[in-house]
Parts: C-alpha cells; sequence; structure tokens
C-alpha cells in the first residue's frame, strides 16, 4: 500500500482507535459477564497473553519485513490464497464497521434521538466515512492521530471522577466462578485487543519498518491499560454491573460519577469526544477495506468506491430489525471472528510463510 | 427666460437633443478593429532603442498616445558634452518625479555650459605615447559619450543603462525618468522618484498597547526599509519583482538568508514567477494567488500591516512577501495557529500571553459553534441544560412565531448586515449605526415577539467573540461556517455538529501551506502540543518551529540571561 507513510505515533493510534470503541461500547461488559467479579485478574492475564503473542506475532513477520498479510498470503499460496486473504479481510474489516456503527446508532438513538430512525444515524456516519475517503488517507491518519488522545482522555477523565466510589469489597469472590473460568475459558478474552488485526497491515505503512515491534508493543500495552482501568472502575465501583446495564458501560459510569456534581449533563461531552472516535474509525475502516480491494484489484484508484463501500455497510447494518439478534451476533463476530481470523488464521498462515522461507532458505544455494 | 418663450415652449415643444450611447461589439467594425490590431502589433514589435532620436521620439509618441495623455512629458533638449552639442529629450510623468531634482540634478548639468561639459578634453585623451625610430605612436583613449554622460555629466546615484523600450516604459511608470540621447541605442533610466506618499502611521487593524507603533503603507520601498530598520542585517534578502503582464506591479520577496530554508525560498519565488495575470492590485489577491489550497476558505497566508511582526516572522526563518500599492504585508508558511497569534503576544509576559490565546481560542470556538449548539439544545436535547434555564429559553420564546432555525438565522443574518452596513457608512456614522442596529433594533425586535431574548445575547456574544479573533480572514472564515453548523444542528443535534467538526478537522488536515502542514506541528505525535499552541517565556525561545525547517534550528543559548548565571 504505497500511501502516506506512518509515524509511530500515528500508526499506534490506528490500531488503539477500534480498541477505544468496542471499550465505549460492550467490551468491558463481554468480559464483565463471563467473568464477573474476576475480571480484573482476567483482564491482566489477558494482557500477559497478547503480549507474548504480539512477541510471536513480531517474530513471525521480521523475515517479511515491509509487508502485509496480503503480500505474505501471496508469497506463501500465490494469488489465489491472497484473494481468499483480501475477501477474508475486507468481510472483517466490514462486519466490524456494521456491528460498531449499529449498536453506537443504537445508544444514541435511545438516549437522544428517540424520534429518529436508526437509518438517519448511520447515514451521518458513512457520509464521514465517504467524505474523509475522498478528502484523503493523510487527513484520515492524521484526524485519527488527533482524536484518539482526546478519546482516551475523555475515558482517562471518567475513571477519575469514581474514584471515590470504588470499594476493595466488590472484587469478591476473587475468581468468581472459579479460576478454571478465569484461565482457561477466560483465555478466550483475547479478542479484546482486536485492533491487533492492524498490526497485520500495518508494516509496509511504517516510516521506519524497523518499528513495527515499538508499535505492537505501545498499542497492546495502551489497550491494555485502559481495559483493566475501564473493568475495575467497574468491578469496584458497582455492585451487579454485570446484570444491571444494557447500555454501554462508559456511559454507566459518567452518569453516576461525581462529574454530575459540577455539571447537568456531563455525558454529552463524553459522547461528543466518542462520537468522532466512531467516526474516525469508520473513516480507517473505509480507507483499509479500499486499499485491500485496490491490491487485489490492481485498479488505480479507490478512492470514489468509498460511496459503495459505505452504502454496502449501510444495507447490512439495516437488514437484521431485531436488536437484540443484532446485538448476540456482533458479540459472536466480535469474538470468535477475532479469534479466527486475527489469532488463528493470519497466525498460522505467518507460521506457514515463515517454514515455506527456511525451507526454500535451505534448498536454494 | 421671457413669457413668450415660455408660452412658445409650451404650444410649439421643441425636440430637446438626447445623447445616446450604444456599447459597440466587437463584430460591428471588423475592418477597423483589425486594422487598429495590425497596428498595435507593429508597435509591440519594436524592442530595441532606435539610434536615431527622431525615431525614439515618434516612437514614444506613438507609444504613450501623447497627444491625448497630457502627464506625460517628453522634453527635448540640446545636451552639452565636451563643447559638442547633442539633440537629447528626457521623458517622464508629471507628479510621479521630483521636480527639484530633474531641473537641477538633471537638466542642468546636462544643458547650461559649466565646466563640465565644456571641458573639451583632447589633452586627456592621449593614454600612452612611444617613440621608435622617430615615429611616435599614441595610444588615443575614444570618446565615449554615453561614458561621459554616465561617470562625468549627471550626479545622480541610481543610474541604469537600458537598450530596450520596455525595460525604459517600465521604469518611466513606477516615477524614474529617462534621457534619450542622438545617435546612441541606448536609454538612461534615472531615479528621481517624488510622488507624494502617505505618511507611516499607526497600525488600525492590529493594535496593540506596548509594541511599536507603525504600519505598513502603500509603498514597497517605504515598507522595505521599515523591515530593514527593524531587522538591521546583512543577511536580509529583499528581491523585487513585477507581477502583472499589463500592471508591472512591484513585489518583494524577503527572508533571512542565513536562516530561511533554501528550498522555501525557491518554491516562493516558482509561485510569484509563474502568475500569469493582467493585474494585481492587493496583497489580498495575490494571497489567493499563490495559496495551497484555494478551494478551503481556511485562511492560509498570514496577512500584517506590522513591520515589527513581519521582522519576527523573518527572523523566525519565513518569507514576507510585499506588493506595492498594499500596506499589507504577506508571511508564508503559516499554520492554524499562527492565525490565533497577537503581535502583542510578544510584547507581553507569557503567561499573560497564554490566557490570551486560551480566551482567543475559546472565543473561535464560540463564534463557531455556539449558535448551532443552542439550535441542536432547543430542537433536540433539552435534558442538557439546567430546567430553570430550560424554562426560561421556553418562557421566551412563547411569543415567538417563527421556528428555531428560522428565527435565529434571520438573526444571524441582521447582524451580518449590520456589521456590514457599519462598514459602509461614514466613520462618524459607522458606530452609530452599530448601536442602532444593537440596541434599538434588538430590543425593538423582542417587544414586538418576533425573536426571543436568549436569542439576542447568543447573537450578541457570537458577534463580540468574533471580534476576538486576531486574523480577519479567519474571523470571516467562523462566521461563514457558523450557518453551516445552525443547519447541521437542526438537523441532527449534536451528532450534526459533530459531523460538522469532523469535516472541519479534515480539511483542516489536509491544508498545507507552502509545504507545511495546517496542523502537522500541534499533532501529538510531534510532541509539540504545548510549545505550538502556547507561547513560552522570552529566555525558553531556544528553537525556531520544526515545520520551518530552517538553517539556524537555535534562536538563542540555552542559557540566554548570562547574567544570571555567568557559569553556565
Amino acid at each position: 500500500m504505497n500511501y502516506t507513510k506512518l509515524g509511530n505515533f500515528e500508526a499506534i493510534c490506528l490500531i488503539v482507535v477500534l480498541f477505544i470503541n468496542h471499550i465505549v461500547l460492550n467490551l468491558p461488559q463481554m468480559i464483565l459477564n463471563s467473568s464477573g467479579s474476576a475480571s480484573t485478574i482476567n483482564a491482566i492475564y489477558i494482557l500477559i497473553l497478547v503480549l507474548l503473542f504480539t512477541i510471536l506475532i513480531l517474530k513471525l513477520l521480521k523475515n517479511f519485513i515491509g509487508l502485509d498479510i496480503i503480500d505474505i498470503s501471496e508469497y506463501l499460496g500465490g494469488k489465489p490464497l491472497k484473494i481468499i486473504i483480501g475477501i477474508l479481510s475486507i468481510f472483517y474489516l466490514i462486519f466490524e464497521t456494521v456491528f460498531l456503527l449499529r449498536m453506537f446508532s443504537k445508544n444514541l438513538l435511545l438516549v437522544y434521538f428517540q424520534n429518529y430512525p436508526v437509518s438517519f444515524i448511520m447515514f451521518l456516519f458513512l457520509f464521514i466515512g465517504v467524505v474523509s475517503n475522498i478528502i484523503g488517507k493523510k487527513s484520515i491518519i492524521k484526524s485519527n492521530t488527533i482524536i484518539v488522545p482526546i478519546a482516551l482522555f475523555s475515558i482517562l477523565f471518567t475513571f477519575i471522577f469514581v474514584a471515590d466510589l470504588l470499594k476493595i469489597e466488590r472484587s469478591m469472590p476473587i475468581f468468581y466462578n472459579g479460576a478454571s473460568q478465569i484461565f482457561l475459558s477466560g483465555a478466550s478474552n483475547i479478542f479484546a485487543f482486536n485492533g491487533l488485526f492492524f498490526l497485520f497491515f500495518i508494516s509496509p505503512l511504517l516510516n521506519k519498518k524497523e518499528d513495527t515491534s515499538k508499535v505492537a508493543f505501545w498499542s497492546v500495552l495502551i489497550c491494555g491499560i485502559f481495559l483493566i482501568l475501564s473493568i475495575t472502575t467497574l468491578v469496584f465501583a458497582f455492585s451487579d454491573i454485570y446484570t444491571v446495564s444494557r447500555l454501554s458501560p462508559m456511559y454507566f459510569i459518567i452518569i453516576n460519577s461525581r462529574l454530575s456534581a459540577f455539571l447537568e449533563r456531563p455525558e454529552v461531552i463524553f459522547i461528543f469526544i466518542w462520537t468522532l472516535a466512531l467516526m474516525s474509525f469508520i473513516n480507517i475502516a473505509v480507507m483499509f477495506v479500499l486499499n485491500i480491494f485496490k491490491k487485489l484489484t490492481n485498479i488505480k484508484e479507490a478512492k470514489h468506491l468509498a460511496v459503495t463501500v459505505c452504502t454496502i455497510i449501510f444495507v447490512i447494518a439495516m437488514l437484521l430489525n431485531h436488536i437484540f439478534a443484532f446485538e448476540t451476533i456482533a458479540n459472536y463476530f466480535y469474538k470468535y471472528g477475532t479469534l479466527i481470523l486475527v489469532f488463528g488464521i493470519f497466525t498460522l498462515l505467518l507460521i506457514s510463510a515463515n517454514i515455506k522461507k527456511k525451507f526454500f532458505n535451505r534448498r536454494s544455494p | 427666460m421671457k413669457f413668450t418663450d415660455t408660452l412658445k415652449k409650451i404650444f410649439f415643444p421643441t425636440e430637446e437633443p438626447t445623447h445616446h450611447f450604444t456599447m459597440p461589439s466587437s463584430n460591428d467594425d471588423i475592418n477597423s478593429s483589425i486594422s487598429t490590431n495590425v497596428e498595435i502589433e507593429n508597435i509591440d514589435e519594436v524592442k530595441e532603442i532606435f539610434p536615431s532620436i527622431d525615431v525614439n521620439a515618434e516612437y514614444i509618441k506613438v507609444k504613450y498616445n501623447l497627444l491625448i495623455n497630457n502627464d506625460i512629458i517628453l522634453r527635448e533638449f540640446t545636451l552639452n558634452a565636451r563643447n559638442k552639442q547633442y539633440r537629447a529629450f528626457l521623458l517622464f510623468v508629471d507628479g510621479m518625479i521630483d521636480m527639484n531634482l530633474v531641473n537641477d540634478y538633471v537638466l542642468k548639468p546636462l544643458m547650461l555650459r559649466n565646466t563640465a561639459n565644456s571641458f573639451d578634453g583632447n589633452q586627456n585623451q592621449v593614454i600612452s605615447e612611444a617613440v621608435t625610430n622617430n615615429i611616435t605612436v599614441r595610444k588615443v583613449k575614444k570618446f565615449d559619450i554615453k561614458e561621459y554622460i554616465l561617470n562625468s555629466l549627471l550626479p545622480q546615484n541610481n543610474i541604469k543603462v537600458k537598450s530596450e523600450f520596455k525595460d525604459i516604459f517600465a521604469s518611466i511608470n513606477s516615477g524614474n525618468c529617462a534621457l534619450f540621447v542622438d545617435t546612441l541605442n541606448i536609454a538612461f533610466d534615472i531615479d528621481v522618484k517624488g510622488f507624494k506618499l502617505r505618511s507611516v502611521s499607526k497600525p488600525e487593524n492590529e493594535v496593540v498597547i506596548r509594541g511599536p507603533q507603525e504600519a505598513f503603507i502603500e509603498n514597497i520601498r517605504v515598507n522595505t526599509t521599515l523591515i530593514r530598520r527593524i531587522i538591521n542585517n546583512e543577511n536580509l534578502i529583499i528581491e523585487n519583482m513585477q507581477i502583472g503582464s499589463l500592471s508591472h506591479t512591484a513585489c518583494a520577496l524577503c527572508y533571512m538568508k542565513n536562516i530561511a530554508n533554501d528550498d522555501l525560498v525557491a518554491e516562493a519565488k516558482y509561485r510569484l514567477n509563474n502568475i500569469n495575470i493582467d493585474y494585481l492590485i492587493s496583497s489580498g489577491q495575490l494571497e489567493q494567488l499563490i495559496e495551497d489550497n484555494s478551494k478551503y476558505s481556511l485562511p492560509q497566508v498570514i496577512a500584517t500591516e506590522r513591520p515589527d511582526k513581519a521582522a519576527t516572522h523573518l527572523l523566525e526563518g519565513r518569507i514576507v512577501i510585499l506588493v506595492n500599492g498594499s500596506p499589507y504585508a504577506l508571511v508564508v508558511p503559516a499554520t492554524f495557529i499562527d492565525f490565533l497569534e497577537s503581535p502583542e503576544d510578544n510584547n507581553i509576559k507569557f503567561q499573560f500571553a497564554n490566557l490570551l490565546k486560551i480566551i482567543r481560542i475559546a472565543a473561535l470556538m464560540i463564534t463557531l459553534l455556539l449558535p448551532g449548539i443552542y439550535v441542536a439544545i432547543t430542537s433536540f436535547h433539552q435534558e442538557f441544560i439546567p430546567t430553570e434555564l430550560l424554562f426560561a429559553i421556553v418562557a421566551s420564546r412563547a411569543t415567538v412565531p417563527f421556528s428555531i432555525i428560522f428565527e435565529i438565522i434571520i438573526m444571524e443574518l441582521s447582524f451580518e448586515l449590520i456589521r456590514e452596513a457599519g462598514l459602509r457608512v461614514p466613520t462618524p456614522i459607522g458606530p452609530t449605526l452599530g448601536i442602532i442596529g444593537a440596541l434599538i433594533i434588538g430590543q425593538a425586535a423582542v417587544d414586538a415577539g418576533i425573536v426571543s431574548p436568549i436569542l439576542i445575547i447568543i447573537v450578541a456574544i457570537t458577534g463580540i467573540t468574533s471580534f476576538a479573533i486576531p486574523d480577519y480572514y479567519l474571523a470571516f472564515h467562523c462566521r461563514v461556517s457558523r450557518f453551516a453548523y445552525i443547519i447541521l444542528g437542526y438537523l441532527a443535534g449534536l451528532l450534526g455538529i459533530a459531523v460538522g467538526a469532523f469535516i472541519h478537522l479534515l480539511i483542516a488536515t489536509k491544508i498545507q501551506s507552502f509545504g507545511v502542514s495546517y496542523l502537522d506541528s500541534y499533532i501529538p505525535s510531534k510532541g509539540k502540543i504545548f510549545t505550538g499552541i502556547f507561547t513560552a517565556p522570552t529566555w525558553k525561545r531556544e528553537k525556531r518551529a520544526d515545520f520551518l525547517d530552517t538553517k539556524k534550528a537555535e534562536k538563542q543559548e540555552h542559557i540566554s540571561m548570562k547574567w544570571k548565571y555567568p557559569n553556565q
């Protein structure tokens, strides 16, 4: 992908933005549902697992510096594999966007726009997706670099304002339903770090390709810290949080925070910032979809296909009317889609490509 | 008028002669227009000055239309040099030259007999003499009238010899005079400018309390002098160039040779040298011709009327462009925060400067977003505001017959109308009109139940904050964008505002000013978010801006106050 090269910070923001949107929407809730009062321990555990996974990925990527997963798949299995991986990646990005968009729109609808159709809200988000991709990749990356730190600060800010509500007793029982549930089945919670999807595409975009490891570690660390903070805040500040809120847990934190003492409705500022974060993610997702498509088809310019991609996202998002069914599918996709594609297929592909390289190197004089 | 004449007029009216004029189209008289074109083309073909003074005079008479062009003076006279007489003439524009200078230091030495021009110089003609075999070989210096006039007859400090008519005409048009001498196929371009200028006065739009009280004027040479006086360094380069194929407007490209980036200077020269227009009147026009992204309304070039601000930017490593006839200098490249900086920031302590900068940023946000947010809150998110305030708004709108969007757009347009009218009316009435508009009409509109009092407050705050933005173009941009935010706020509440803000952000990140990203230095990745936005203490301003990539990165040593820390 020969577009604007990324600095390390820009690359980290690119990975983190997907995580931010999930943490704002449903990520802590999903972990809380599976791990209950032991969610903090589980979060720390999966952070360690993901760090180990990142080390593995970086080691595997070392032989393919400057190549993304599409190039690596072409190296491994030629054009057919390249097309398969490309299509899978496009599907993943489109569905990820669909679910995030629909769920965020649903939340907005419930809180502020009861009299409006969800299609109108989604249309506005996708309109930005089209406009930004027509304006250019550079603008998308730079605007994301401005929005991500603001969004992270906003999340941090919410934790600070519920600090006085934290009570250690609420973490009991420490292992909730048993250690096996935390450390064995709980290991599947590594899907929380699905931002690593971009790690497989980021290498050719970096200014300094040797900095891939720095980017990967920093982004995993930032995501990990914020995940632990959000889960700890929810577990320690509110009893029975995992059964109460059907809305975004972050929204729940804000409306119960001390901020309300100073401002009439403090959540509006945060929702405004998170709205910008979702817009930024949609821009990036559409940009990556277009670039993967460009790579698969060898077309000269793909930016005008942004309208098509956004229309597809819109249509898919409108397909399911039943919001609970939609949420269930979204959660399944988020969890298993990430586990299968990012932690499964991509990793296997990298391992196979490394074996092939080793084999070829040994065979060739 | 006699009574009989009046009666005659009533009973025997005669048709009054009336004047009719119809603009002829280019197709009306094809033959005449073709013949004129041919004539002009022939004239334009002439480039070199002729050796015959009569041919030169005739050519100039035709070219300048001397029969009808009354301010062009062609003064013929006899020039005395070394006891010989030559026919000559002086060409100049009346009113643009200093008459005393021409009379005393051009015509007098050339026309009157004096020791210089009556000296035949025969004894000085022999440079060397050698006798071999009784044959005397003398090396004789040939008399050169051109050199003689240049070196001995004209006591002027700025004379140039030109061989082409176009150069001579450009000089004449800018206030010089030209001396043509018979037998010479050159002309002397003598600098005798002496037209009336506005004196250097106080800045009107960039007022400061502690800083210098001088502003640029319309004359480019005075403006370059103002800058040179401040910078006082031989590395300041001022390159002259002309823009406009008809107006030949003089422009000056100023930069510090030892600081400014060479590529930046080359780019500025390239852009200025490749502007193909008929005329250039102002720096505002030039600004639109040299900016990178002309389709976006965000300002990309700094315009200042203050020589001290221009000098500061030059010393930072930027480029200043001056246009003759415009009291504003253009500074490139520019980043977003430059438009929120006041010249006062450098004159006051950094705490005050930063407080003012925060206030200006807040003013920018308010002027851009407040009406849109008001519409969004009253239309969608009534729960955001305290209940008491909500009741007050509802009560104040009870008698208003219009929808909120109609009401606010009408009020904003009225405000813009008052502002525009205030600019057009004569100065003594201007402020009065503003007061009448704001107080009387506003109060009357509220009393009549056309608008709500809260809306008047919103519009007034928005208007006041727009004046807190130091840059005129940025304030203008906010005034225009505000309407978009009002519509977005009405359509989708705060989500609409977010959409607008995001598009604004995307545009701002796309814009470049002479290769420098508009927001680049303030993106956290560069680690310059605070130093980029806020003013550092004077002793801490050690480095020039990264994005300028200057030849000298450091402005001052790490310890600038040596008196305080003598050992470091």
